[in-house]
């Protein structure tokens, strides 16, 4: 498996109204249409849910060449999708930690997988 | 509410149509539509259009009323409807909702798209319109990878294997050879469907439809208006639309669309019908792995079992249900806001029995449309009555 830091935590928007959390700061919370957000510190740890290399990638990203997309389940409950650092090992199911955060900009998280379920 | 009939159905072949404009197709086939219906035009109380991405890729809007202007339907409201892949879809429901509550007596249902002129970078990019580009699309994601997170874990859950799946896309491919409105049947074998490129692991070249122009037209009508007595008439029997998530973390369950699920528990008691009296489906099989989760979300195929009973045969011709006789969208092609609208005319000339890939004795059928990461559906059932 490749080395990389490990991240103690991602960041998660929780509505300060009904305390629902959202992955990325919304306009309006869906549950109670609260408006006021803090950011808060969220688990960067999961389980593989899905993944796919993605070979013809539309402009924004094609500089890239091919990349991986996961869809990961958090040990919060909550499912975010982001980026995989893939391995040939990796299978669904598989427990996964972020690494980095792609960019500042869009908050997609990096995970690699840290032990195969 | 009025019943509602479809009187008259046109489309171009769907394919590559690099010297015709994107009005011209719709024209062609709403004129088609028009003259078959025997309706005269002073009774088209509405024109509903459905399109996706004429504005990125042709640089083109207002098409409805461009479309209608020649085709000689002037001063009546003309809406162009999007729904991503749905768009097609939505135009006939709203055709339809028209007609049912009596607002317009009858409504022409347009879908067109002109893809095959942009490069795939292009065409990706305009195709991730589609996707909620504050979450998923950030993280590169595109249809085809959607689909590929569907097929892993569909893989994972089910024990789907890859052979199943190219049994969709062998089936399908070979249902286009018969269609002259399709634009690449094909007689393909498992080794060639395997051989084919990656395009997001495990979704490989030929489980992919394939880019499109074309246009397709319905004109739909109250009984009263119905001009051709010799021609069975075809009634819509249910026409519901749903909304999903347009976030894939959204979706509790990859292998299954929320809004397919429940577009086709409404269609079913809209119409009265079961799912075991659905002669023939017209299903949005943008890839090979959608027909599998798409037969098994409209109750048509116990969960699970999609991958199999495509391999088995049972959704072939001679089938328990018959999937996308036409070639569905990986053989007959994809033009977006089209797609929506040639099932139903797919499903009407099966109706009628004048179809080139006739499905034998087909009395009911149904066609379902899916827009963007299921943000958007339609389900259709339409009936040929005695």
């Amino acid at each position: 498996m490749s080395t990389h830091t490990l991240l103690p935590a991602l960041t998660a928007y929780q509505c300060n109204d009904c305390q629902t959390l959202t992955q990325r700061s919304p306009m309006a919370c869906a549950h109670c249409l609260g408006r006021r957000f803090s950011s808060v510190p969220m688990t960067a740890t999961g389980t593989l849910a899905s993944w796919t290399t993605i070979r013809k990638p539309p402009m924004r990203f094609k500089s890239e060449g091919l990349y991986h997309v996961g869809v990961f389940d958090l040990d919060n409950g909550m499912r975010i999708s982001g980026r995989l650092l893939h391995e040939a090992s990796d299978q669904t199911g598989d427990r996964v930690q972020a690494v980095a955060i792609a960019d500042a900009a869009s908050d997609i998280p990096i995970f690699k997988v840290t032990s195969h379920g | 509410m009025r019943q509602v009939y479809v009187a008259g159905t046109g489309s171009t072949r769907f394919g590559k149509h690099a010297q015709t404009s994107i009005e011209a197709l719709a024209v062609d086939a709403g004129a088609q539509a028009l003259v078959q219906s025997g309706i005269d035009r002073t009774r088209i109380g509405a024109v509903y259009l459905g399109n996706f991405i004429s504005g990125p890729l042709n640089g083109k809007e207002v098409l409805a009323g461009l479309v209608a202007e020649q085709l000689g339907l002037t001063g009546i409201p003309c809406t162009k409807v999007e729904g991503a892949c749905a768009s097609g879809g939505i135009a006939m429901r709203h055709a339809c909702l028209m007609v049912a509550t009596g607002l317009c007596d009858a409504v022409l249902v347009v879908g067109v798209e002109t893809m095959t002129h942009a490069s795939t970078t292009e065409m990706t990019t305009a195709l991730n319109c589609a996707m909620d580009n504050e979450y998923d699309g950030m993280s590169g994601l595109t249809f085809p990878g959607l689909f590929g997170l569907a097929w892993r874990a569909h893989a994972q859950q089910y024990g789907t294997t890859r052979e199943d799946i190219a049994a969709v896309v062998i089936k399908n491919k070979a249902h286009g050879l018969k269609n002259p409105l399709a634009q690449m049947g094909a007689d393909l074998t498992l080794e060639q469907v395997c051989a084919s490129a990656m395009i997001a692991d495990p979704l490989q070249l030929f489980d992919c439809c394939p880019p499109s122009d074309g246009a397709a037209a319905v004109v739909v009508c109250a009984k009263e208006l119905l001009a051709q007595p010799n021609q069975p008439r075809i009634r819509v029997m249910a026409s519901v639309q749903t909304s999903g998530s347009a976030r894939i973390a959204q979706h509790p369950d990859l292998c299954s669309f929320d809004a397919t699920v429940s577009a086709a528990q409404q269609a079913y008691k809209q119409s009265g019908v079961l799912a075991a009296d659905i002669d023939l489906v017209e299903l949005h099989d943008c890839f090979s792995i959608a027909e599998i989760i798409d037969s098994e979300d409209l109750g048509l195929v116990p969960r699970g079992e999609g991958g199999r009973w495509a391999s088995q045969g049972r959704t072939g011709m001679q089938g328990d249900i018959v999937i996308n006789p036409s070639g569905g969208l990986l053989a007959k092609g994809h033009p977006v806001g089209a797609t929506g609208v040639g099932q139903i005319v797919e499903v009407v000339l099966q109706l009628r029995g004048e179809h080139a890939n006739q499905v034998a004795g087909a009395t009911i059928g149904m066609t379902h449309n899916l827009g963007g990461t299921g943000v958007a559906c339609t389900v259709h059932i339409l009936g040929r009555e005695a």
